[in-house]
């Protein structure tokens, strides 16, 4: 080898692969630059990421959402117009369904409700009907809505009955907002009232999460306001 | 013996290290550029340079690229220069180098053998550094940086056994008799120029730093996508008492704060890196930290579907807990230090196992941590998620509302922050 062969060898491969390697990393850094252009994927894609959001839980059938949507923007839960609440004529419309299957939708929240309990003719919230309101409403966990279905039992006529209900829903609303200060309160809670004009409870609905089951028979239960979290999303 | 040594092993070692410190640079620093499209890819981690690693196996080199110590100019540039391409340049000009002394054999002169002995000690000293760090800051080697720290050594050696036989041939009469050949066989080596040694200095010098300004030059600007995952439709207010406001690091530092938000899982491994980076880097003493707690483990959390982190929620109970005894960053800490052994744990003998981890290590808090209203501040912090429709994942950094980028709290992290707040600096390193 010439005197300087090994020198000249020597630099010539160095600075081959020193470019080589130089080149190929400024190939990689230009597509990684395109891919930021482009926004294509040079591996296989993701799972996309979820976004937070309310519970959902198995009882949110179609035909349960449906109604409760149809509640939601009709009956002023939505909190965006002044007007709370959907009365008996309102909720038969809208549900388009019968008390029983009305009823039926409610069935999967056995546990996560409680029925408070008003004595006859009455619209205040006794003790046991607060701390259960208040039990219900810290049980919030991922659910977006709380529902209020106020109730007046058969005895009485029809419109004391239904303004009866009505003041039983007011109670609990009333109750919750003073208690919580919550400002969103309105979109939160959803407020119905049926009188003894709709969906009626059997005897049945004594087996619930009632606050005196002493009194609880045929007329008692409803005599009383459904309240409960619904996991659903809309 | 010594004269095969010098002739043809040392040369041969520092060559073979040479080749493989360049490979394993290389390998490096193409996965690291691969993430300036801001995307996650599978990395090339393992002792065989440019074989992808086996899926879950490139935990080590992925902290090590995430990591303060694998850039520099990380402020001036999203990512900055990574580190292994200085060593693509240096480990080719050795290359070069161990070439020429395997060609040239008795050709080269001493001061050419001195010189590129005592540079090979420089990647060797650099490893040890890197090593250390390694294993004392980020607490795991990468097999790709051990593959370098390998090659260095290798060089080193090669070096070192060089200089030996190079001190051999000078002190060794050549009447001892000793080795295979006589003086008379041999060539004669001279001293040669005293220009060698800062030519190759120079040379090294140059190697080393040429593809960084390559690199540097050609990296996309990624100003306009920072700050662009949005803001906090509906932030914490000042009063609020849903955040747990933390001191996370026992550094202090006098001037003002920035006040942060961090979504935090504390069994998330990511969120134990993004808090160990921020402390790192200088970052957290700077910072007014308000926590958020968000376990992915779905016996509290409705927005997962399966456990990820299984424990967490109970983990995040005892820190809710330990916040009125002023304990909440201690658990947090422990927690993170604790993460491996308490997913362990909860994975084999089920989420409640947890609960006998965190009574040893924070008696009192059992009772706490069962309560409703435990459960209902968890819960709040979980809405402040939902309310602001974040995406079901951990960590999350928020700069005031500001929401920072996934791709901006890994390599990109130094940068980001600067440039959204241009009052927080980096430590140097």
């Amino acid at each position: 080898m010439a005197k300087n062969g090994p020198v000249v060898v020597a630099l010539v491969a160095g600075a081959g692969l020193l470019a080589g390697a130089t080149m190929s990393v400024r190939g990689e850094v230009k597509a990684a630059n395109e891919r930021l252009v482009t926004g294509a994927s040079e591996e296989k894609p993701e799972s996309k990421i979820a976004t937070a959001d309310d519970a959902e839980l198995g009882y949110c059938t179609p035909e349960f959402k449906q109604v409760l949507a149809r509640v939601i923007h009709a009956c002023g839960l939505g909190g965006s117009d002044g007007r709370r609440g959907c009365q008996p004529g309102d909720v038969k419309t809208l549900a388009s369904i019968s008390d029983d299957e009305f009823n039926k939708l409610f069935t999967p929240l056995r546990e996560r409700a409680s029925v408070v309990m008003f004595a006859d003719g009455v619209d205040t919230l006794d003790e046991a009907a607060k701390k259960a309101l208040n039990e219900r409403w810290d049980d919030r966990k991922g659910a977006r809505y709380f529902f209020v279905v106020a109730r007046a039992s058969k005895s009485g006529t029809v419109d004391l009955n239904r303004k009866l209900s009505q003041r039983r829903a007011n109670s609990v609303m009333f109750h919750l907002a003073d208690q919580y200060k919550d400002p969103e309160i309105d979109k939160k809670v959803g407020l119905l009232w049926l009188g003894n004009e709709f969906a009626q409870l059997d005897k049945e609905y004594c087996a619930w999460n009632v606050t005196h089951p002493e009194r609880c028979d045929a007329e008692g239960i409803n005599r009383s306001a459904f309240v409960s979290w619904v996991d659903c999303r809309l | 013996m010594w004269n095969r040594i010098g002739r043809w092993i040392a040369p041969a070692l520092m060559t073979l290290g040479s080749l493989a410190g360049l490979a394993f640079a290389w390998s490096s620093t193409l996965d690291y550029s691969r993430h300036l499209d801001r995307q996650v890819h599978d990395l090339r981690c393992g002792f065989v340079p440019g074989l992808a690693a086996a899926p879950g196996a490139d935990e080590g080199c992925r902290a090590a690229i995430y990591s303060p110590y694998a850039a520099l100019l990380r402020d001036k540039l999203w990512g900055g220069v990574p580190i292994s391409l200085f060593a693509v340049g240096a480990f080719s000009c050795f290359v070069a180098f161990s070439l020429y002394l395997l060609l040239a054999g008795r050709g080269a002169t001493f001061r050419t053998v001195k010189t590129g002995a005592a540079l090979a000690a420089g990647p060797f000293v650099v490893s040890l550094v890197m090593a250390y760090l390694s294993a004392t800051r980020l607490g795991t080697f990468c097999k790709t940086c051990m593959g370098i720290y390998f090659s260095s050594t290798a060089l080193f050696a090669g070096g070192l056994l060089a200089f030996l036989a190079l001190r051999r041939e000078t002190t060794t009469p050549p009447w001892s008799g000793e080795g295979e050949n006589t003086a008379a066989e041999l060539p004669s080596r001279v001293d040669g120029s005293w220009f060698v040694t800062p030519l190759w200095l120079a040379l090294l010098g140059g190697a080393a730093i040429l593809p960084g300004v390559a690199y540097a030059k050609s990296v996309a600007n990624h100003d306009d996508r920072i700050g662009s995952c949005g803001k906090l439709a509906k932030p914490l207010g000042e009063k609020s008492e849903v955040g747990l406001k933390l001191a996370l690091t026992r550094a202090t530092s006098s001037g003002p704060k920035t006040p942060v938000t961090l979504m935090v899982d504390p069994l998330c491994p990511s969120c134990r890196a993004l808090h160990r980076r921020l402390d790192a880097e200088g970052f957290l003493e700077q910072m007014e930290t308000t926590v958020l707690l968000f376990p992915l483990d779905s016996s509290c959390n409705w927005m997962v579907d399966r456990d990820v982190h299984p424990g967490a929620c109970q983990v995040s109970k005892a820190m809710l807990c330990a916040h009125a005894k002023g304990q909440a960053p201690q658990v947090l800490e422990w927690a993170y230090d604790q993460q491996d052994v308490l997913l362990s744990a909860a994975k084999t003998q089920g989420p409640k196992a947890v609960d006998g981890y965190i009574e040893g290590s924070f008696p009192g808090l059992a009772a706490c941590m069962k309560e409703r209203s435990t459960t209902k501040k968890l819960e709040e912090m979980l809405r402040f998620a939902v309310d602001n429709r974040l995406p079901v994942s951990t960590p999350q950094l928020f700069l005031g509302d500001q929401r920072m980028c996934d791709e901006d709290t890994d390599m990109g992290l130094v940068y980001s922050i600067r440039k959204l707040i241009p009052s927080l600096k980096a430590r140097s390193f």
